[in-house]
């Protein structure tokens, strides 16, 4: 019971972590974002394996694992605000060509990140061709273009 | 939440705002918990370290106010020389030794006795001369331990320790 409940502990610990992190850090993964994902694995499974390495407990704490993140979605889809607390909600950044400072400054996005967006996914020149950027819950950008200004 | 405009999205923008504050709350906890760990809150530095036994006592203590869990620390008794003779006997309260383990001692005691609710170290001394005594230890039990240290026919401390899950 007790690496059950310090696996849960962490869990929890790394979900608040996460989410206090912000979209952003959760979407597109560069070298810095990869060791650190690297390190912090590490780190919980020491702490929620402790001294034993037994198969029983792996697969415990394995099945554990699983059975509550199913839980969690379960939770999810049933309750709405539940879901909106562990997993955020999409946000408008940018509307009609005209970014929305205050809410990129809070997100921490700027306008490279809406233009590389814009590129990759549209083949957008300007920020006036874009009717609406979206910052969605996974912290990438989604873009839908102004078809007149196309 | 309420559906934007033309867009086929559920936006909540005062959430979002609440979200927001509570990520810089969260950060500024982080920042605390950074330079408490820093200063030595969780483990050995400024906010830990403690000494009992004024300079000249027969028996002096520094230990850590808080530990962690399954983390090796020590103590360090120092025995004044005028009452360390050349069998000195150290004394740890059962409460402690019951939520840790001992690792090490240095020096080696030359016998270790069972008494009641604590157990007894004897050394070999050099006659004259102060004993410094090392203690390692692993809580393997989290929670608040009442830990006893004494030198037996003279002075006992008692302090209170966190031992951090």
């Amino acid at each position: 019971m007790d690496s059950l409940l310090r696996s849960l502990a962490i869990f929890a610990f790394l979900l608040i972590m996460l989410r206090l992190a912000g979209q952003r850090t959760l979407s597109e993964m560069t070298s810095f974002d990869f060791v650190l994902l690297l390190l912090l694995s590490e780190t919980a499974q020491q702490a929620m394996l402790d001294m034993d390495f037994s198969l029983t407990n792996s697969l415990l704490l394995i099945a554990a694992l699983i059975g509550v993140s199913v839980l969690l979605s379960i939770v999810k889809f049933k309750f709405p605000r539940v879901e909106k607390w562990l997993d955020g909600t999409a946000l408008i950044v940018v509307e009609n060509g005209q970014p929305l400072r205050d809410r990129m400054r809070k997100a921490r996005v700027d306008e490279e990140d809406i233009m590389e967006a814009a590129r990759e996914l549209q083949g957008l020149e300007r920020i006036e061709q874009i009717k609406y950027a979206v910052l969605e819950r996974g912290g990438n950008i989604t873009i839908i273009p102004d078809r007149s200004r196309v | 939440m309420t559906k934007h405009k033309d867009l086929d999205l559920l936006e909540d923008v005062p959430h979002q705002e609440l979200e927001w504050k509570l990520e810089w709350a969260g950060w500024a906890l982080m920042g605390v918990l950074f330079i408490g760990n820093l200063l030595g809150f969780f483990g050995r530095g400024l906010f830990n370290d403690a000494r009992l036994g004024e300079p000249g006592a027969a028996l002096q203590v520094d230990y850590q106010k808080r530990e962690r869990y399954k983390a090796v620390s020590f103590f360090d008794l120092h025995i004044d020389a005028d009452v360390a003779g050349t069998s000195p006997r150290l004394t740890l309260g059962s409460d402690f030794l019951n939520k840790v383990r001992i690792t090490e001692i240095s020096p080696e005691p030359v016998a270790v006795h069972a008494g009641a609710g604590r157990q007894i170290y004897q050394f070999s001394a050099l006659a004259g001369e102060p004993v410094d005594v090392r203690i390692f230890y692993e809580p393997f039990e989290a929670g608040f331990s009442t830990t006893r240290v004494g030198l037996e026919g003279s002075v006992e401390y008692e302090f209170r320790q966190f031992f951090f899950p």
